[in-house]
């Protein structure tokens, strides 16, 4: 023991580190014994440091310490923990000061992380009128933070997986224990496990691991970027998948109705949500079969248009050079071009490109007769209520092109085809013993409280029965306690 | 057995089953050939099958983890489950043949200008085979998915019609007496549905109120069938034999609808569904039947040749819905009156003996 | 490859595509296939019919609609349309067929056999209107220029003429089959004429019509209607087309469509006689379901009017009807209860400048004259469908329904159901209620 020498083992380490020189090592003279520490320059607080470890060990020099007098007695820090030698390396690299001292071949780590990031602000893709604005941060420990400030429960329990080879990413399961069905705990764990990749960049790489088909276009996992919502899955007996580095936060079991359901709902007048979420619904069958039908119509079934409506979609379309099925994949194409682009142009050439984009283009092809105005208003009314539903907007997207294919090939009848060969597959796509159509199918009546017609909050005593937990009992309505004692 | 299909979606599957062909051509064919009463009739071999429903409930009950080729085993021994396997094969291998055909006839006649029958046959062959492939819990649920859509669809044009019928066309009752009883063997064709539930034995969660529900539900849409041929023919009275179709076209005359075209053609599509989902649930029937019989493996590949047997059936023999009927008014009859009355009948008896032994054995000891 | 294997339905739906999409850029618009047919003219001359179909066409850019007629002789209406269909490049599409109008020689043959075509084609017809003319079917198609003409206006249900005016009005193919198809098969049917100033609109059709088969038939026939519209979009025909297109310009503004209320009554597929206004107008007094009716009575004098001619507008009616046998003699009773407001009162004499109350309540008289001048137009409808053996007040259906068995016993008694009207003894009722 009396050979192991703290600085020869610190420069041992920075060796390893490749001598990079952002790895940062001081040796403390104690008389005694010798003391060296080790830290990341980028990841750690220095002035923390200097306070808080260095400067209490300059006080008591020329004493003998051992690691754990060390902790408790002279260095005033309580995120201070004795670390065996094969954990050293990764906490350096998590942005641990570590404290090598002569004679032991342990070290004292001190979490002085201090990485650079944003703060806490509104997510921009789920923007509320009324409700918590704020929203998740590429940090887990503020991610964290800012759900236990929600749910101040010991019950809420916090589990810690390293997934990556190389990027040793952090993932929190987040749960409570006493409602969580721990099956779906288990089973996320065993599915996590199963993959040893060498790293993770965001959440989206811990999806395809957690997906029953990871091949299917549609979502078997949910996400949100909003502690409140986060925290709402949780009560409901979700388990939230938090990963270092990333604002998206996963949720599972997932269900399609999910999607549908916006955090602003919960904070506004349950009829004004009902008729909103009848919209959304629409606008899904809208953005999906518009097209399609649009097309079958003029291929196979302009008897069923009312005469003076098909009067003006026969003059529009009377010079058209193509058929009706190209005109509208030509406009599909060309608007989902200029959303690219608007996307990907910085702010300022994106405003342009959307001028350019729905002016000049669209009005432009309509002048020149490659295109009808009823068309692009079909097109452009079907991109817009893709984003109705923002999540689902990747596989609405695709499935009103497989549809307009099938609606220009087959006509309404294909349409029927289409959509039952699709419901049956989503029909058989339970993830977590979770159906995905639930509660419409299978029919779970305490759920429809909460389905496309919102009930109010008062009546949703009960936990969603479609996802499993074990505590069923989400509200007790005093009054109707008391009645009852009363009565009796 | 693993029980995966609900109360709610059996009722809903037993729906599909009963409602679907009731209300689309059969309406004209007794507007044909009974008239003013037809209703009458229909009620009458709506219970008659009705009957069937409850001995075949009776089992079900009584049977509650085994699966019907079981029961059979159990009941008649190894052979004589296999045979009533087969003939049960024949049985729904017919209706597999009537609905496809019927679903080509429909759509040819009330969306398309000019259907060409393979463009019709494949992709509905494609989607059918899927949906075996999914299995019967997913159908189910496929089920519970539409079939509140299809019952909705129903009832607008159930209400159109009852707000539209003049209900003194019921009058005089009974002109011509009874004597059209005499020829619904006849019409064998469009009856027996509930021969379906052979698929679902064993496999039901049943609820607390299982036999309740499931009765109930199915008097009130034998009621509704027979209301609504009573309707449509009251709508129509004498021209009813010119109405095919009578679930879309008793939509026909809403009032005020000109300026947004007509609704019939969504009701078409819903039916459209419905045939299809009745289509499917038969080819299960046939395919369950024959893996019984046969192997136990593949149901995806049975289905196929199913289907593709049917398509030659057609091919070679370019026969219609109404020229089936013809042939199983004729000729075929005694066949469908065997199975759909004869076989439940048989097990019913044989489930009511094994009570009655099973009752005596503690007595004896 | 094998990646796609792995994923079936990826494969499924690549291998869809690659059938699919082909087929789906191949197909041309139907509607540009199909020739949208609006309305149909059925004209018999001899043995020959000519059909007239009017139907859209298509101006590139435009929110309007124009119509155009074209005609086709054959030796049946199928025929005819097949002809077209052949003429034209295009199949005929009835789906969007708002009307059938047949001339009085058509209807004088048998109409059953001149509808059947378009009752058994696959389009469902059952919604087409039925309308007789006098003379010309194809004239009348002619004058009419666009979807919102006075012509489609008269068709619309809820025009004065598809509800209100008219007792059994606008009847449709489905109308036509339940009558034809019950017991008495009698209808009424709409007449609507065009009244020619000039008559040059009857020429230019005959001029059409005489044209030989082929395209310069269908082409100078359709040029009669292209008036106002074939001048503006520059025509199609050529140019002896476009010098009778100029033709039938003048005929559609010298002619009118008429529609005064004449009936035609359809008995056993055959016009039996064309109902005069004044006949149709006794007849609606049957059906209650007829509104906004007018009645006028003259000189009438009671303690408020003197010698006057009073309109009523007669808003409301209800009606009730029994049926009963009495001494073996089947016997139809009409209950009348009729809400009547005084919209015009003229005097015959005006002796005192004088403006005559609104607010008076009607006399026991008045309700009493009023009562009498509706059972005289009731007594004379049922002279007039008794004398021609017509009923279309239902009359056989409801002794049928509610008198069965004596019914059943006074038709055998008849021998022949032709004369089953001749010993009905009819018996009316009215109430007046003053509605104001």
């Amino acid at each position: 023991m009396d050979n192991i020498i703290a600085e020869k083992r610190v420069l041992g380490i920075k060796k390893e580190f490749l001598d990079s020189p952002d790895i940062i090592t001081k040796n403390i003279d104690l008389g005694k014994k010798k003391m060296s520490i080790i830290f990341i320059d980028e990841l750690c607080n220095q002035e923390e440091i200097n306070r808080s470890i260095i400067f209490p060990i300059n006080r008591f020099i020329e004493k003998d310490f051992t690691l754990e007098e060390l902790q408790d007695e002279i260095i005033n820090f309580c995120n201070a923990e004795i670390l065996e030698e094969k954990d050293i390396e990764n906490k350096i690299l998590r942005g641990f000061a570590v404290l090598f001292i002569d004679g032991d071949n342990r070290a004292l780590g001190f979490n002085t992380v201090m990485y650079p990031g944003r703060g806490v602000e509104e997510p921009p893709t789920s923007t509320v009128i009324s409700g918590p604005r704020e929203g998740f941060t590429e940090t887990l420990k503020i991610n964290l933070s800012l759900i236990r400030k929600r749910l101040p429960s010991k019950n809420l329990k916090v589990e810690e997986i390293v997934v990556g080879r190389r990027t040793k990413t952090r993932v929190n399961l987040v749960y409570f224990n006493d409602i969580v069905d721990i099956k779906v705990v288990d089973e996320i764990k065993k599915k996590l496990s199963n993959y040893d990749i060498d790293g993770v960049m965001d959440s989206y790489y811990l999806v395809k691991f957690l997906e029953n088909k990871p091949n299917s276009i549609f979502r078997q996992v949910g996400n949100c970027e909003k502690p409140d919502i986060a925290c709402a899955k949780i009560l409901e007996g979700r388990v939230v998948i938090l990963v270092d580095g990333t604002p998206i936060a996963l949720t599972i079991p997932y269900i399609m109705f999910e999607d549908f359901q916006s955090s602003n709902d919960y904070y506004s007048d349950a009829h004004r949500v009902s008729i909103l979420r009848i919209i959304r619904v629409l606008g899904l069958f809208i953005s999906i079969f518009l097209p399609g039908m649009y097309i079958a119509l003029q291929l196979y079934h302009y008897k069923v248009l009312p005469l003076k409506f098909l009067v003006t979609i026969v003059n529009t379309t009377q010079n058209l050079p193509l058929n009706p099925f190209l005109e509208i994949f030509f406009i599909i194409v060309l608007f989902d071009i200029l959303f690219e682009a608007s996307v990907r142009m910085p702010k300022y050439l994106g405003m342009a490109i959307s001028i350019v984009g729905a002016l000049i283009l669209g009005d432009t092809a309509v002048k020149a007769g490659l295109v009808s105005p009823p068309g692009v208003m079909i097109v452009a009314l079907s991109a817009i209520t893709v984003y109705i539903i923002p999540n689902q907007s990747s596989q609405i997207s695709l499935l009103r092109i497989v549809f307009a294919i099938i609606g220009g090939t087959l006509g309404f009848h294909g349409i029927i085809l289409g959509m039952l060969f699709l419901i049956v597959y989503l029909c058989n796509f339970d993830s977590f013993s979770t159906p995905y159509l639930a509660p419409y199918t299978p029919y779970i009546k305490g759920d429809l409280k909460d389905f496309v017609l919102k009930d109010s909050l008062t009546t949703m005593t009960s936990r969603p029965e479609s996802i499993p937990n074990k505590n069923k009992t989400r509200m007790i309505r005093k009054e109707k306690e008391d009645a009852k004692d009363s009565n009796n | 057995m693993q029980k995966t299909v609900t109360t709610r979606q059996l009722i809903f599957i037993l729906v599909i089953s009963v409602l679907t062909l009731k209300v689309l051509f059969l309406p004209n064919v007794l507007a044909t050939n009974i008239g003013r009463d037809g209703y009458i009739f229909l009620f009458f071999m709506l219970f008659m099958d009705f009957l069937v429903l409850l001995m075949l409930l009776y089992l079900m009950n009584k049977y509650k983890d085994k699966t019907f080729y079981e029961m059979l085993e159990s009941m008649v021994g190894k052979i004589g489950a296999k045979i009533i396997m087969f003939l049960l094969f024949l049985y729904f291998l017919t209706r597999c043949w009537t609905r496809f055909q019927t679903s080509f006839i429909y759509l040819n006649e009330n969306l398309y200008t000019s259907f060409d029958w393979y463009i019709f046959a494949f992709p509905i062959l494609i989607v059918v085979v899927f949906c075996v492939m999914q299995g019967i819990k997913a159908f189910a649920r496929l089920s519970e998915f539409f079939v509140p859509v299809i019952i909705f669809g129903f009832l607008v044009a159930f209400i159109v019609g009852v707000v539209r019928a003049d209900f003194t066309n019921a009058l005089p009752f009974l002109e011509n007496g009874l004597n059209f009883m005499l020829s619904s063997h006849k019409y064998s064709l469009w009856f027996g549905d509930y021969l379906i539930l052979i698929l679902f034995f064993g496999r039901v969660k049943m609820d607390k109120k299982f036999n309740l529900k499931v009765i109930l539900s199915m008097l009130s849409l034998i009621l509704i069938i027979a209301t609504f041929y009573a309707v449509f023919y009251f709508t129509y009275n004498y021209n009813t034999v010119c109405h095919i179709n009578a679930i879309s076209d008793i939509m026909q005359f809403l009032p005020s609808v000109s300026d947004i075209g007509s609704f019939d053609w969504i009701l078409i599509l819903i039916w459209d569904i419905a045939l299809f989902l009745d289509l499917t649930l038969n080819t299960f029937a046939a395919v369950f039947a024959f893996s019984q019989v046969f192997t136990k493996k593949g149901s995806a590949i049975v289905a196929t040749i199913i289907l593709l047997v049917i398509l030659l059936i057609n091919y070679l023999l370019n026969f219609n819905v109404f020229m089936s009927m013809l042939i199983f008014r004729d000729y075929l009859w005694y066949y469908n009156v065997l199975v759909q009355g004869g076989i439940p009948l048989l097990l019913f008896i044989i489930g009511l003996c094994k009570r009655r032994k099973k009752d005596e054995v503690p007595v004896a000891q | 490859m094998k990646y796609l294997w792995h994923n079936k339905i990826l494969l499924v739906i690549l291998i869809l595509f690659v059938v699919m999409f082909p087929v789906a850029i191949s197909l041309p618009q139907q509607s540009r296939s199909e020739n949208i047919v609006t309305a149909i003219g059925i004209d018999k001359s001899g043995e020959e019919y000519e059909v007239s179909l009017q139907y859209l066409i298509p101006y590139a850019g435009s929110s309007q609609d124009a119509l155009k007629c074209a005609s086709m002789k054959g030796r049946t209406v199928g025929e005819a349309i097949e002809k077209f269909n052949l003429d034209f490049g295009k199949v005929s599409g009835f789906a969007h067929c708002r009307v059938v109008v047949f001339n009085d020689e058509a209807s004088d043959g048998n109409l059953t056999e001149v509808l059947d075509y378009l009752q058994r084609i696959k389009t469902n017809t059952n919604n087409i209107y039925l309308v007789n003319t006098k003379d010309s079917a194809k004239d009348l198609l002619a004058s009419v220029q666009d979807l919102n003409s006075e012509f489609y206006v008269i068709l619309s249900r809820d025009s004065v003429a598809g509800q209100h005016n008219h007792y059994q009005s606008l009847k449709s193919f489905g109308e036509y089959y339940d009558s034809i198809l019950g017991p008495v098969k009698c209808i009424a049917i709409n007449n609507i004429d065009l009244e020619n100033n000039q008559g040059t609109g009857t020429s230019g059709s005959s001029n059409g019509a005489e044209g030989g088969g082929g395209n310069s038939s269908g082409e100078s026939s359709s040029s009669s209607s292209d008036s106002s519209q074939g001048g503006s979009s520059g025509g199609s025909g050529s140019s002896s087309g476009d010098s009778q297109s100029s033709s039938g310009g003048d005929a559609s503004k010298s002619s009118k469509i008429k529609n005064d209320g004449k009936l035609i009554i359809i008995k056993d597929s055959k016009r039996l006689i064309t109902l005069s206004p004044e006949e149709s107008d006794n007849l609606n007094w049957f059906n209650a379901d007829v509104k906004d009716m007018t009645l006028q009575i003259t000189d009438f004098t009671d303690e408020i009017y003197k010698n006057v001619d009073i309109t009523f507008d007669i808003s409301k009616r209800y009606s009730k009807i029994e049926t009963y046998f009495k001494d073996g003699s089947p016997r139809y009773k009409l209950k009348l209860s009729v809400n009547a407001t005084i919209i015009e009162v003229i005097e015959d004499e005006i002796t005192k400048v004088e403006f005559v109350p609104i607010n008076n309540l009607f006399s026991n008289k008045l309700k009493v004259f009023i009562a009498e001048k509706i059972k005289e137009k009731l007594k004379k409808a049922e002279e007039n469908f008794k004398e021609y053996r017509y009923d279309v007040v239902d009359c056989y259906e409801t002794f049928h329904k509610f008198n069965t068995r004596e019914f059943k016993k006074y038709l055998d008694s008849l021998g022949d159901d032709e004369y089953f009207l001749d010993n009905i003894i009819f018996e009316y009722e009215v109430d007046i209620r003053q509605w104001d």
